[in-house]
């Protein structure tokens, strides 16, 4: 077998294992396409993979059933956690028998740590005696050398559990929650944190009782006391429930379990969790956890969530356990409910629940319908906070969305119902109005430079265009606002998709507010022309002319956007920023004829372009002119490229590395030129395949790889992010494949295929997805390369069992009319190379 | 010794290519001492657990206070080669000294674990290895790291980047062409 055949193999064993026996047969010769060889072997290893189930597995727990620990004999594995396993035991003296539980330590942890600080707090762990506290009741080292803690056994549920299969309502589940709660209160007034409070550390007898498990615990674990962000504490603690400050490493307090607490009864009454956190990188979740605002419970209700693959939570599923209807649902949950949740997973520690027992006070006061203590973060609190904050954090910047929008609604209706007052009602409007601004002018610069900030964004956009929305609504009188509601559009459009930044990928979403603001500009500049309000709508041209799919009037707003910026420079002679602004304006509309498929006139706009953007970063200097220069030698040097001018193209280049090169280390934290840097390198690297260079194309490739991961694992949600990284392992395995290095070739669109289509092959063949042929091809072009050089016939056989999938694509897409003229080169040469039928 | 490791493994870790020449002797030094310590002691058919060895060596090598949890899966991914060929020479010496009395295997099932006990010929093994990785170098990859370091999927896809979805498929079909492999080589 050689390795194409073999990826055949896996795949269709990896299919073919989840397929019913009858519907097997079946696919295997659909997939084989009457190869018996193929066949024989993938049959052989269905049988293999069900014999080879445990083979190779690691070895079982230890230690395992019947060993003695002390004055126990294990009987059974109860389960499995982050620090250990857990056994059922029964202490076999001749007098009587008690069954325990019994937690072995994973291999890993410090065991002589662990033991001696054990020793020092067993006599408070054993002093705890409650009807809701599992007792703990010795523990030592097994004979492997692994710390054990012998536990009462506590026969039950996990609590999330027990509520979910007893159908308990809201207020069901509050009773329970209350005893948790008067629990943990117990432990804190001994002055033991438990730390690891989770679902899974409450357990709930079939009599209903809540029993708490592991008070304690999580500090044995933990050097010198105190919870660190060391691989200790990251095995242990399942991050979800983790507080601000134990994800930040600071010494923890009765505090944190409040803001646990926190977590399982916003995850008891809504079903989801304040956060999923999907990153298993600590610093990532830590800064969710400590900056990302929680959405209110309330409202969580009306989401569906895709937890794993299989497990979708649903407005229905969450509702039907709790009050059958998800609007009583949410009403129950709106308000008192909100707040009190809110405030117990408050980041500010100090602002929290003071203590377990006034939360479960609170509870009590909503269950008896008086008045409940928590309230909603205040507007004033919130709107100070966020403006002594010099550097805009995540966490600001929600408060303050959230705040603008509750704070504008307020004032409006302020103004409209009291017009005595309306003078202060006014102030406070345009108070709001500045501070929404500052918001989004500043916050998401800022914020676009964290990796992994996906989902912060898309959140402050929907915030964002909802307040937009209103304030629009209220002002139409006002040219000043009307400028910055327009402003303010065309930032939302950027983060939801404008190409070259960050983005959310929402093209749709981004025409629309680019629109909207270039209707508000056009209105203004007919009632009051000036020279900024034109320089507003050139930029709003610009943009349009880059989202609008039909490239017509694309062609028309680019144009219209130069028009403008020359008769602004002709205006202002010698000043840097109009030379920026004309060069900006060149680009977009060089794009335009690039779409056109007029490279010669984007070529003469782009050298235009060019000298416009020196000239600006010789008055400016700053890291964005700079940038710029650099942008605009590489649309050069790819132009040059495209016409075959190689020295030139490389000489372009070449310039525009130098200059990112030099971005990258003053701003090693801006992601921006670390992806600026990584497409002048893989520009060169192509320019250099086309020059025949070959194993120097590579090495650019293999260059711009590193960045390209990196991009894509911050942020796997980041579409273009994982799209770059895959087309740069097909473009290695292009050059591999010319270099005759048939099999690393292989690998690397392995690799390619992977990370944008994770699926698998199987799926792919459904695909109506013109990538998805391309790479099929290109798999088929590096075997068929490998036939021409070596003239192995069983090359050819696979070569073609690639062009006969990619085949199948491109024709369901030409059935359907989905496919561009631009490919009828690619198909050609994919038909050509498959036998005449 | 504990603090220079820990911070070459960082530096490492952080992208610099030197800090892992001088990490690799120091690591293979560790491993080789604690693999001959256990496996002197091993009576025949006694247990060798290669996860509790790198396990082992990590605990003794790394500052645990110092150290990232990412790094943890990165010192495993350079363990696991190394393992790997300490156990296939040891295998090997051992199987030299028989004479043909059979392969020498070491049991990777602890000894306590009765069902499906199965005595692993890890000669051979490393055999049916290569030649996996010539078909699918990452797939050679991926049982290394599972098996001879003992990582979990998650911290396998962690070391090789990708996602744990698909190590868990590569990982299941790898294992049924080695086990096919091998139960082929034990025909007579
Ligand atoms: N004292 C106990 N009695 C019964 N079951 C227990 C006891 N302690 C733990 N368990 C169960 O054993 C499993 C593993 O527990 P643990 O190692 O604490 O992991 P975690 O709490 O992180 O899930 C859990 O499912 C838990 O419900
Ligand atoms: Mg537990």
């Amino acid at each position: 077998m050689n390795a194409a055949d073999w990826q055949i193999v896996k795949e269709a064993l990896d299919t073919a294992s989840r397929l019913e026996p009858d519907e097997k047969a079946a696919y295997l010769d659909r997939i084989c396409q009457g190869r018996a060889d193929l066949r024989a072997e993938i049959q052989s290893l269905l049988s293999a993979q069900e014999e080879s189930e445990d083979f190779l597995e690691g070895p079982p727990p230890e230690p395992v059933i019947g060993v003695k620990l002390g004055a126990y004999r294990i009987t059974a594995l109860i389960g499995e956690g982050g620090m250990g396993s857990v056994y059922r035991a029964v202490r076999d003296d001749n007098s009587y028998t008690q069954e325990v539980a019994v937690k072995v330590l994973k291999r890993g942890m410090d065991t002589a740590a662990v033991v001696s600080r054990f020793r020092a707090e067993r006599q408070i762990l054993a002093s705890m005696e409650h009807p809701n506290i599992g007792r703990l009741f010795d523990g030592g080292t097994t004979p492997d050398g692994l710390p054990y803690f012998v536990m009462e056994l506590i026969e039950g549920a996990s609590l999330t559990e027990f509520c979910d299969r007893n159908r308990f309502s809201i207020v069901e589940r509050l009773k329970l929650f209350r005893k948790v709660c008067d629990a943990v209160d117990y432990a804190h007034r001994r002055l033991v944190v438990h730390r690891d409070l989770k679902p899974s550390n409450i357990l709930v007898t079939a009599a209903g009782e809540p029993k708490l498990l592991d008070f304690g615990i999580a500090k044995l674990m933990s050097p010198d006391g105190a919870l660190q962000p060391t691989m200790t504490f990251v095995k242990m603690m399942t991050p979800e429930y983790a507080s601000p400050e134990q994800v930040r490493g600071e010494p923890v307090a009765t505090s944190t379990d409040i803001y646990s607490l926190g977590v399982i009864l916003y995850e008891l009454l809504t079903g989801h969790r304040p956060y999923r956190l999907t990153s298993r990188l600590l610093h990532e979740a830590a800064m969710v956890i400590c900056q990302v605002e929680p959405e209110k419970p309330s409202s969580v209700v009306r989401r569906t969530e895709e937890v794993a693959p299989d497990l979708r939570i649903t407005p229905d599923s969450v509702a039907s356990v709790r009050e059958g209807k998800l609007e009583r649902l949410q009403r129950r949950l709106s308000g008192d409910l909100d707040n009190i949740v809110l405030k117990a997973l408050r980041k500010d520690a100090q602002r929290r629940y003071s203590s377990a027992a006034e939360l479960s006070e609170d509870i009590w006061r909503y269950l008896h319908q008086l008045p409940v203590r928590a309230r909603p973060d205040s507007f004033p609190y919130r709107a100070a906070k966020f403006a002594s904050r010099n550097r805009l954090s995540l966490a600001a910047a929600a408060l303050a969305v959230a705040g603008l929008v509750g704070g504008l609604a307020f004032a409006v209706r302020e103004a409209r119902i009291a017009q005595a007052e309306r003078q202060r009602a006014e102030r406070r409007f345009n108070d709001v109005r500045k501070l929404a601004n500052s918001f989004l002018f500043e916050f998401h610069d800022e914020v676009a430079k964290l990796s992994g900030s996906m989902t912060a964004r898309e959140l402050v956009v929907r915030k964002a265009l909802q307040y937009l929305d209103s304030l629009a609504s209220e002002s139409s009188g006002d040219l000043e606002l009307q400028r910055e509601l327009a402003k303010a559009y065309q930032r939302v459009g950027d983060v939801q998709g404008l190409a070259g930044e960050a983005n959310l990928g929402d093209t749709a979403g981004a025409l629309k507010s680019y629109q909207k603001a270039g209707g508000i500009l056009e209105d203004v500049l007919r009632r009051a022309p000036g020279k900024e309000t034109k320089m507003e709508l050139a930029t709003i041209y610009d943009r349009l002319a880059t989202v609008n799919a039909g490239p017509d009037r694309g062609f028309g707003y680019a144009q219209r956007s130069v028009d403008i910026r020359r008769e602004l420079a002709a205006e202002a002679p010698g000043d840097p920023k109009s030379h920026a602004s004309l060069g900006s304006g060149l680009w977009a509309l060089a794009q335009q004829y690039v779409q056109k498929g007029d490279i010669r006139k984007a070529l003469e706009i782009r050298l235009a372009m060019v000298r416009e953007m020196e000239l600006a970063a010789e008055g400016l200097k700053t890291p964005r002119s700079r940038r710029n220069v650099a942008l605009a030698y590489k649309s050069v040097g790819a132009t040059e490229s495209k016409l075959g001018n190689f020295q030139n193209a490389l000489q372009y280049l070449r310039r525009a590395v130098a200059i990112d090169e030099q971005l990258v280390r003053e701003y090693p934290d801006d992601v921006l030129h670390r992806m600026d840097l990584s497409f002048g390198l893989s520009d060169t690297g192509y320019t250099l395949r086309r020059m025949g260079k070959l194993e120097e194309a590579l090495q650019y490739y293999r260059r711009v790889l590193p960045i390209r991961r990196e991009m894509a694992e911050a942020d796997p949600k980041d579409h273009r992010a994982q799209r770059a990284h895959s087309t740069t392992w097909a473009r290695i395995g292009g050059i591999l494949g010319d270099l005759g290095r048939t099999s690393e070739a292989l690998e690397a669109l392995r690799q390619a295929f992977r990370i944008r289509w994770p699926g698998g092959l199987a799926a792919l063949d459904r695909a109506e997805d013109v990538e998805v042929a391309e790479v099929l091809a290109d798999f088929g072009d590096i075997l068929f390369q490998d036939y021409e050089r070596t003239r192995n016939a069983a090359s050819l056989r696979q070569a073609r069992v690639w062009y006969q999938r990619s085949d199948s694509v491109f024709r369901r897409l030409e059935a359907t009319g989905g496919l561009s003229a631009v490919y009828a080169e690619r198909v050609r040469l994919v038909r050509d190379r498959l036998p005449r039928s | 010794m504990a603090e220079d490791v820990t911070q070459l493994l960082a530096r490492w870790s952080g992208g610099d290519k030197e800090a892992l020449d001088q990490l690799m002797p120091l690591v293979y030094g560790e491993l080789r001492r604690l693999a001959n310590y256990h496996l002197m002691r091993e009576k025949p058919g006694h247990t060798l657990q290669s996860t509790a060895l790198v396990h082992e060596a990590f605990l003794r090598l790394i500052d645990q206070r110092n150290v990232q949890w990412q790094n943890r899966a990165h010192f495993f991914g350079v363990a696991a080669q190394m393992i790997r060929r300490i156990l296939v020479d040891h295998a090997r010496a051992h199987q030299t000294a028989k004479r043909g009395g059979g392969a020498a295997t070491v049991a990777i099932d602890d000894a306590l674990q009765i069902s499906k006990k199965r005595d692993l010929d890890v000669v051979a093994l490393d055999d049916a290895l290569n030649s996996l990785a010539t078909l699918d170098p990452q797939q050679g990859r991926i049982v290394e790291l599972r098996f001879f370091a003992g990582l979990t999927i998650e911290e396998t896809a962690e070391v090789i980047g990708i996602s744990p979805a698909t190590v868990k498929r590569d990982w299941n079909t790898a294992k049924a062409w080695l086990y096919r492999e091998l139960s082929r080589s034990d025909q007579p």
